[in-house]
């Protein structure tokens, strides 16, 4: 009798291993793949980074993380996911830090104008799936999800999400079986140009006064990481939003005297030198081209306040962050040569890791936006059209021809036409 | 709490764990506990409703026994007894009346009254219909019925009796037990057994399947043919309602399975309440398929007292025409459903009507009536009979109904089947794929109980690894396919409403 029911007890704690084990497989295959593209990288490793950037879609369109590495020898990684408000920013460094602490934490400022902890039910709540995804299962994101969410089915939702990706049924291609992650380190690029050239920023001093949710959270950020002595920095990316938002980010000036910490308003600094006209994607965001500059910039900084340096790293890891570049600029030169329209593909050029020679058909009156952007493409030599024609192989009709190369190695990347803004 | 809720998959297991840690003498109170719980998730203010009808049938067994008991004559007992019997109808009807038919009634005295140019009678009862109302005042009834009949003893122990009426698996949708069963399985100890478990859960499992994956789906297109009958015609009318009827009994068949593995596991048996239903050769066949406890429950405290079929024909005709009739306003208050009982009950008076001549008939064609192609037009013929009647039941008005009948038969459009209109109903191809395949499942599943195949004995004597493949394909098939989780609203079951 006491065999048999062994027996039974042992049966049963196998086959419910079993059945967890095939469910975690077909969860594994039902999930969207978008978070875990864009963050497992960061969770499988945490420890890997010197500087995390938390925040949301300003945040991840505002630095270049692979850029830091070549430039500044800086380990960093994007923690930010779209419409990520500063309580889910907080707790995302919570459960982060449960597994490494960076030296230094740069924390985006949007959203702190809002009142409410999460974004109102709808495409915003499953946008918090994006951030949420990847965290992995640990007391902290059970707290996490306990202070976000109200109900237990909500709780459950962004505890378990297979609750919303079992419908992905229909959906499942090859890719959800071999997912690739991204290569950026956390970061996205966009090459559309959104014209802002009439935005009138108000005046730095123009702040708000009272205290929000968002403001709140911030708070504890900020508590939290002079708890761990990590050095946190504040800051704001440029964006063209209404006076409201630009008030609620100037009052985090207040937030910075308050604890002592710097806050990089970047729309008011003007070495940054952002063009309204070319460097937006949209109100809210930067394109590849603004992107490179706040990278720059924060880069700059960055090495001002703090000691960053290939030298104090094991060469592994060195080897690891050189690969990982490698890996980067074959993925650029993918980008590059995927372009139709001239302004993204001039946006490319301007990468200095490319050289460029490029025809312009004599009489052409290229738009103010293009202007700028040829002015951008940064290795660049002009020249005739029976010497395009001699690289590309043959004759053509075109505004535009560009022969572009490796800036290190000279190997030709992409050899392309443009007619008016279109690509042949 | 909703069977395919988060809530119910958390609290089932609690309270099967607790069950069988608690020592077997108090496991009833426990299990009273949790029931009491599990309708006041719904409304705490509407317990007070269970428990009137729980004390008042409880006192009225009680009342009955006792006078049975007393030396006093036999008519004398049998007409205190009739006075206890029918003050118990009297009040748990009035309930019933007053929650679900009050405002139907006055309704319908003010349209007799406007066409008379009378004054309108105001009053109105705007409540929330309690949920399962209908079938738990069933069920108590039939316990006052079966002390009267001196079928039982009187329960003395109040909140074992409680749990009879109010056991949380069968509450609010059935199937209506009857005091011999299951109040005499509430005295009984439970220990833990295995087997029995394990076969509860797979009986849970197909009803979830029967729910999630079927009945939720069909809902789509169900929902969005018949709640904008005028934006369709003829052949949506035809698949649509071919599909409510997989619906209705997917959904309420699948309510029962659950409820029925979920008591099964913690060691009570409750009565089938759906037996192949679609794979009746008459309509008559049909009822003693579908809902066999209503049908049931009708047969032994209504039919059989109206005099049944011993009084002649034209009685019995009579008789069933007032069972169905009656089954309609028990299904809701709503004339679409006192039409569709009735239509029920006129097809099997005529179905009975007619026999000897059919017989006749195909005696002299010489038809080969048990042949296998008679007997699948004999079930081909009865599911459209009875599929035309659930075409009142889902219609959202009488109007409507006939609408849907007539556009049926009078404007027909074939290709819709051809040129991926139908894809434009709620389901993708992909989805319409998948329910095709599920409804081969379940037609599979019904052909083979119809043929005396138990399933779970087929699958419990196969070898470890295959009886795991089956379980585990089974629960992952229902997780991924069924209809639930995040954009989900959480669709009771249609015969909660009841």
């Amino acid at each position: 009798m006491k065999s048999v029911r062994l027996k039974r007890i042992t049966g049963t704690i196998c086959f419910i291993l079993l059945f967890c084990f095939v469910f975690h497989c077909v969860a594994h295959f039902m999930e969207r793949k978008d978070s875990m593209e864009q963050f497992s990288e960061f969770w499988s490793d945490p420890a890997g980074y010197d500087v995390w950037f938390l925040g949301n879609s300003h945040m991840y369109r505002g630095v270049l993380p692979m850029e830091l590495w070549k430039e500044n020898e800086i380990r960093s990684y994007v923690l930010a996911s779209s419409g990520c408000r500063p309580s889910q920013m907080y707790w995302t460094l919570v459960n982060a830090l449960d597994y490494a602490k960076p030296s230094v934490l740069v924390v985006d400022c949007y959203h702190i104008q809002h009142d409410l902890k999460i974004q109102e039910a709808g495409d915003g709540r499953q946008q918090m799936h994006n951030g949420f995804d990847a965290i992995p299962l640990s007391a902290n994101k059970i707290r996490a999800v306990m202070d976000l969410f109200d109900t237990t089915e909500e709780r459950l939702e962004y505890l378990f999400p297979f609750s919303v990706y079992h419908n992905r049924w229909e959906e499942i291609e090859r890719g959800d079986f071999s997912p690739n992650y991204t290569v950026q380190k956390g970061c996205k690029i966009s090459t559309v140009v959104k014209d802002l050239s009439g935005y009138k920023l108000i005046d730095e001093s123009d702040m708000i006064a009272e205290e929000t949710i968002g403001y709140l959270y911030m708070r504890k950020i900020i508590e939290l990481c002079q708890a761990n002595d990590i050095a946190v920095i504040l800051e704001a990316l440029p964006c063209c939003k209404g006076k409201e938002i630009q008030r609620a980010l100037n009052g985090v000036a207040r937030l910075s005297t308050e604890y002592g910490v710097p806050f990089l308003n970047m729309s008011y600094d003007d070495t940054l030198r952002i063009d309204y006209q070319t460097d937006f994607k949209d109100v809210g965001h930067l394109n590849l081209s603004g992107q490179r500059k706040t990278s720059k910039y924060i880069g700059q900084y960055l090495n001002d306040h703090f000691q960053f340096s290939k030298n104090s790293l094991p060469e592994r890891e060195i080897a690891k962050w050189d690969n990982d570049y490698l890996a980067y600029t074959e993925k650029k030169a993918a980008w590059l040569r995927g372009q139709t329209r001239l302004s993204a593909y001039l946006m490319w050029l301007g990468d200095e890791g490319f050289t460029c020679e490029i025809y312009q058909k004599e009489g052409t009156s290229p738009t103010p936006a293009v202007s700028k952007l040829l002015d951008a493409v940064s290795e660049k030599q002009f020249i005739g059209k029976e010497e395009a024609a001699a690289q590309i192989g043959g004759n053509f009709d075109g505004d535009y021809a560009f022969i572009v190369r490796h800036a290190a190695t000279g190997e030709l990347v992409d050899t392309a036409i443009f007619e008016l803004e279109k690509r042949k | 709490m909703l069977f395919n809720s988060i809530h119910f998959l958390i609290f089932f297991p609690i309270v099967v764990f607790l069950y069988f840690l608690i020592p077997s003498k108090a496991r009833y109170l426990w299990l009273l506990a949790a029931s009491y719980y599990f309708y006041m998730c719904w409304n705490v203010t509407y317990v007070l409703l269970l428990l009137f009808s729980t004390g008042v049938t409880y006192l009225s067994g009680w009342a009955i026994e006792y006078a049975g008991n007393r030396p006093w004559d036999g008519r004398k007992i049998q007409t205190y007894k009739k006075i206890f019997v029918a003050g118990s109808f009297f009040l748990n009807l009035s309930l019933l009346f007053l929650f679900k038919y009050f405002d139907f009634a006055i309704e319908n005295i003010n349209r007799i009254l406007a066409r008379c140019n009378l004054a309108l009678l105001s009053p109105s009862f705007d409540v929330i219909l309690p949920v399962g109302i209908s079938f738990y005042i069933f069920q108590a009834l039939s316990y006052t019925m079966d002390v009267y009949r001196g079928e039982i003893h009187a329960e003395k122990n109040f909140l074992k009796y409680a749990l009879f009426v109010s056991f949380f698996p069968q509450l609010v949708a059935g199937p209506i037990e009857r005091s011999k069963n299951l109040l005499t399985q509430i005295q009984k100890e439970h220990p833990f057994d295995f087997e029995r478990m394990r076969a509860g859960l797979f009986i849970m499992v197909w009803g979830y399947f029967q729910k999630l994956v079927l009945a939720d789906r069909i809902a789509v297109i169900v929902d969005t043919v018949y709640n904008h009958p005028m934006d369709y015609r003829g052949c949506h009318f035809i698949l649509a309602s071919a599909l409510f009827a997989i619906q209705i009994y997917c959904d309420f068949s699948g309510y029962s399975m659950i409820a029925i593995g979920a008591a099964e596991i913690m060691g009570f048996h409750l009565m089938d309440n759906f037996d192949c239903p679609y794979l009746a050769k008459t309509v008559e066949e049909f009822w003693r398929r579908w809902h066999i406890s209503l049908t049931s429950w009708f047969r032994d405290y209504l039919y059989i007292p109206l005099g049944g079929n011993r009084r002649g024909k034209l009685r019995k005709y009579l008789n069933v025409m007032v069972v169905f009739l009656v089954s309609g306003l028990w299904h809701g208050a709503q004339w679409t459903f006192v039409i569709w009982g009735g239509l029920n009950g006129l097809f099997q008076v005529i179905g009975s009507a007619t026999k000897g001549a059919r017989e006749k008939i195909a005696g002299r064609l010489g038809l080969h009536t048990e042949s296998i192609g008679h007997r699948c037009l004999k079930v081909v013929c009865t599911f459209i009979l009875v599929d035309l009647t659930w075409v009142f039941f889902r219609a959202n008005s009488v109007d409507d109904a006939l609408y849907i009948l007539r556009s049926m038969f009078t404007a027909p459009n074939p290709w819709i089947f051809f040129d991926g209109s139908l894809y434009e109903l709620g389901l993708s191809q992909r989805q319409f794929g998948l329910l095709l395949f599920s409804i081969g499942i379940l037609i599979a599943g019904d052909v083979l109980r119809y043929r005396g195949v138990k399933v779970t004995e087929v699958i419990f004597r196969q070898d470890l690894w295959c009886r795991w493949l089956i379980y585990i394909a089974a629960v992952m098939f229902i997780l991924v396919f069924g209809v639930w989780g995040v954009g989900y609203d959480a669709q009771a079951f249609v015969y909660f409403q009841f």
